[in-house]
């Protein structure tokens, strides 16, 4: 068994169940049953029966009839508008002849609607009197303005006859007053509008009988055969509101029934202004041919001046229309009718053969104004209620739309409105259209759907975000920095080089050819040192400070070997000292390679430390910065150290050292301790320089530098040695590097002259 | 301010050295003798701490798991085998410990000079092409003219004074630079003796 949800919180409940067992909401509304209403004829009933609730004629149907109005029906309406009345002589004198309902038709046309209700017909009255609505019509009507809510200047026709139907709606209104169950009827206009159509009826017939018969007459098309749109029935929601004018608001809202009710009299030949001839309108054609068949209806009040036409005299004129024309005084004479002579069409001639004289027809539109596109179809109303014929498919008219002051204010187009055509069925809102959809929303609860966050790609894209993946990296990738091209491998350059040398001072020390000239021409400073060795005091304590290291000792040992020569030669006492580690080594090393250790007497003091500190200690107190020699001994006891007390006490002070740093600290710590004891220097060729401002200062009296300065000094003293076996190799190893130097200057010099047009051109 | 004895002491310490230059009377020399003195016994006692942590790191190097070093234990042997010569023979006025010296610290030495003067040879035939300039090209034409100078190629007399005179001017013209040397390491040498002396520089705070 199927379960009810419950409208309130939406939980399902059994069929059988009138209130929700969790709310306790009332699953089955007490719906009341309306009784019959008795005052609604069988025929009405029997009709609404028959009637299926269907769609609105589309508004673009009524617009599109509104505007095939032919050219002379549209000059009838504005001579009747122009002229308001007519004279009343003429009036009475017509009146005379004209049959009752015509009169009453002129009595509405010409007399306000003040005095209209004192002619109306018996049933009028009563229908006036009792209808209050219908006498505020009356009396708002002529006083408001008829101005078009909705259609503008194409409906004039129907603008001109909802003006006249302002007026005659009273007189057509049907029902007579003497009939109570009719006059309830008409009270209830909303139902019964039909009844309200059916205005046209011959008057004097029963009212009961004579209801139905023009009934059956006017809309028996409608009976017979279905109808083209299906009845259309009002609401409450389309009548005007309290201070609107009628006629106003029928110019735009002129229901499709009321056409189609037209236009099934034309078809059914019960126009009485439509001859035999004519051929009846046709379904597809009848927008076009409406306003013909409403002639008699739209008609302004008769006009005196303009000349009627002659009706048509046809085989096919209806015998009401014969028998009123052979009424009318004169016989023959022109019809004061309801619309002026040269308005009315020639006797035999077609009303529907006039062309249509359309709005813009003889003007050249624009190209895209003739292609418009057609007009949107309406979209489908939902099906009707299902049970609920009595209820009326509330519709607001647009004129009334346009009043609605939120409607006014808020654009139509800002907030899309939803449409909600559902009508509630059950419950205290029943009938009610676009109520709040409790159930549904209580429903429509759900799961939300899980979204994957996943992006979903395809194969295709994901080859082309690989291939601007690869783009990009090609750019983002840092380019590799070219190396510098060369023709040849550094290694072997290197090799090359290291073969060189090794060969130019291999080869003159295996050959001691000793081809190169041994320098006669000597440094002022070598000069000066050889003087103050030559002038020393036999057997003069010398301070010998060995300060080079053990790499550069190959150098300094023959620069300084021809000094030690010579002070060997002088029977110099030497003390030995050094503030480097290795120095005290060196030193013994130095006087074994020069061959005078045993014949030389000196004293090796050993290591020195402190740096500067221990130099200007030992300038200062030398006998108590190094009490010890290096074989531990008292040194300052010894014979080579006798009769020493002070630094200055030395005949000179000789420093060996390949590093102008030490160089400086001796020169600044123990130099100004020296008095007039030299100082002298026997330094490195790269120390040379450095050395060079403290002799021209006189703080250094003497300096030998490097292998040229001992080549030198042996010379001045003409000394052999080891010098002479080592002068070919020294200065075949500075060619060789001075001509490396230049080779490798002089190729990258043309390198780079033939390098630079080719990229010029790059 | 961090280490304010240590700073107070060699502030002081300096005053009395410098004081004792300017001021060699009495008390000022005997404190500046005495100072000094301390300065000699702490820089052995400091080559001795320093021969000390050299002995530790390389045995820790030799001992630890999975990065030994391989050259420590060498060192280490070698420094205790040097050691044990020195104690034995004498120290380095006996012969043989001179050997020592001379078949293995000179040769080590002076093969590394040797390579350092093909590294320089091959740097000097490349200067050009690595950086070409003006000063590259006075640099590299000054290379080879004291190259020339030192080798006593042109220390021969060829009978012409100008030549003479010539290498006289080539002989001076390192002296000017050499000057502007020793002015600016003269003038360090003050600003960081001053600095010291008053505080603002304290290498021996650590």
């Amino acid at each position: 068994m199927a379960d009810i949800l419950c409208p309130m919180c939406g939980k399902p409940n059994p069929a059988e169940a009138e209130i929700c067992w969790s709310c306790q909401a009332r699953l089955k509304p007490l719906q009341a049953q309306q009784p019959p209403d008795d005052s609604v004829p069988d025929w009405l009933r029997d009709m609404r029966a028959g009637q299926e609730p269907e769609e609105d004629a589309p508004a673009a149907e009524e617009a599109a009839g509104d505007a095939d109005i032919p050219d002379w029906l549209a000059r009838i309406r504005q001579r009747g508008q122009e002229e308001g009345g007519e004279p009343q002589g003429q009036d009475a004198e017509s009146a005379s002849d004209m049959p009752d309902w015509m009169k009453d038709l002129r009595a509405e046309g010409q007399e306000p609607a003040g005095q209209s209700s004192g002619d109306l017909p018996a049933w009028m009255k009563d229908e006036a009197a009792d209808s209050s609505w219908l006498n505020g019509l009356r009396e708002e009507g002529p006083s408001a303005p008829a101005a078009p809510a909705e259609g503008g200047a194409e409906n004039d026709w129907l603008s001109s006859l909802s003006d006249w139907g302002g007026d005659a709606a009273p007189a057509e209104t049907p029902g007579e007053p003497s009939n109570a169950p009719q006059a309830e009827a008409s009270q209830e206009w909303g139902s019964d509008l039909s009844d309200w159509s059916a205005a046209p009826q011959q008057p004097g017939q029963p009212e009961a009988a004579g209801s139905e018969d023009w009934l059956s007459a006017l809309g028996g098309g409608e009976q017979e055969e279905p109808p083209a749109t299906g009845a259309q029935v009002f609401s409450w929601d389309e009548l005007p509101e309290a201070g609107h004018t009628p006629g106003a608001a029928m110019t735009g809202q002129l229901p499709d029934w009321l056409g189609q009710m037209a236009n099934s009299e034309a078809a059914a030949g019960s126009n009485p202004f439509l001859g035999d001839g004519e051929e009846t309108t046709p379904a597809g054609e009848e927008q076009q041919e409406t306003p013909a068949g409403f002639g008699p209806f739209s008609t302004p009040p008769f006009s005196d001046e303009a000349p009627v036409p002659e009706l048509p005299a046809s085989d096919d004129t209806p015998d009401w229309l014969k028998a009123f024309a052979a009424d009318l005084p004169g016989g023959e004479e022109p019809v004061a009718g309801p619309f002026p002579a040269e308005d009315l069409p020639e006797p035999g001639e077609q009303p529907q053969e006039q062309p249509a004289v359309m709005p813009y027809e003889n003007v050249e539109l624009p190209d895209w104004l003739d292609k418009a596109p057609p007009a949107e179809e309406k979209p489908e109303q939902p099906p009707a209620l299902e049970g609920g014929e009595d209820l009326a498919m509330a519709q607001l008219p647009g004129w009334l739309a346009a009043m609605r002051p939120v409607e006014s204010v808020v654009p139509q187009n800002a907030l899309p409105a939803e449409e909600d055509d559902r009508v509630e069925k059950s419950g205290p809102l029943a009938g009610l259209v676009g109520a709040l959809p409790g159930e549904s929303l209580a429903t429509r609860v759900s799961k939300p759907a899980a979204y994957s966050a996943r992006l979903q790609v395809s194969d295709r894209q994901h080859q082309h975000a690989a291939l601007i993946e690869e783009m990009l990296g090609d750019e983002a990738r840092p380019q590799a920095p070219r190396g510098e091209r060369s023709h040849i491998p550094e290694r072997i350059v290197r090799v090359v080089i290291a073969l060189v040398l090794i060969a130019a001072l291999l080869l003159p020390l295996a050959s001691n050819l000793r081809s190169m000239p041994l320098p006669n021409l000597f440094q002022p400073d070598t000069v000066a040192f050889q003087r103050i060795v030559e002038g020393l005091p036999a057997s003069a304590p010398v301070l010998l400070a060995v300060e080079y290291e053990p790499g550069l000792s190959g150098e300094m040992q023959l620069a300084a070997a021809p000094v030690v020569n010579q002070l060997t030669v002088r029977s110099a006492r030497l003390a030995l000292v050094s503030t480097n580690p290795s120095g005290p080594v060196l030193a013994e090393n130095l006087l074994g390679a020069a061959g005078v250790r045993e014949s030389l007497l000196y004293t090796n003091l050993g290591f020195l430390p402190g740096g500067t500190a221990g130099l200007q200690e030992f300038a200062s107190r030398p006998r108590v910065a190094m009490q010890y020699g290096l074989d531990g001994e008292l040194a300052w006891s010894t014979e080579a150290l006798t009769g020493v007390e002070e630094i200055n006490q030395f005949g000179a002070v000789i420093v060996l050292t390949e590093n102008a740093e030490t160089a400086r600290a001796w020169i600044e710590q123990v130099q100004p301790r020296l008095g007039d004891v030299p100082l002298l220097m026997v330094v490195s060729a790269q120390a040379a320089p450095m050395v060079q401002p403290y002799i021209d200062s006189g703080q250094v009296q003497g300096m030998v530098s490097g292998m040229s300065g001992g080549a030198m000094y042996a010379q001045i003293t003409s000394q052999g040695g080891a010098w002479l076996d080592y002068w070919d190799a020294y200065q075949f190893g500075i060619f060789a590097a001075i001509a490396f130097i230049l080779l490798g200057g002089v190729v990258q010099i043309f390198s780079l002259l033939f390098r630079r047009p080719a990229r010029r051109k790059a | 301010m961090r280490a304010p004895v240590a700073t107070a002491v060699a502030i002081v310490v300096g005053l009395i050295i410098l004081l004792g230059y300017f001021v060699p009377v009495g008390i000022v020399l005997v404190l500046r003798d005495v100072l000094l003195g301390w300065a000699i016994v702490l820089a052995g006692m400091a080559a001795l701490v320093g021969i000390i942590n050299l002995v530790k790191v390389h045995w820790r190097k030799s001992t630890v798991r999975g990065e030994r070093d391989p050259y420590s234990p060498v060192l280490l042997i070698v420094f205790l085998a040097t050691v044990g010569a020195g104690f034995a023979l004498g120290g380095p006025s006996n012969p043989t410990f001179q050997q020592v010296v001379n078949a293995v610290q000179i040769p080590v030495e002076t093969t590394l000079t040797a390579v350092l003067a093909i590294a320089l040879a091959y740097a000097a035939m490349r200067l050009l092409g690595r950086r070409m300039g003006l000063m590259a090209i006075v640099f590299v034409t000054s290379t080879v003219l004291y190259l020339l100078l030192n080798s006593g190629i042109l220390a021969v007399d060829s009978g012409a004074p100008a030549l003479k005179s010539a290498l006289g001017v080539l002989q001076r013209l390192p002296v000017a630079g050499a000057r502007g040397i020793l002015l600016g390491i003269a003038l360090g040498s003050l600003t960081t003796g001053l600095r010291v002396l008053m505080g603002v520089d304290r290498p021996f705070s650590g």
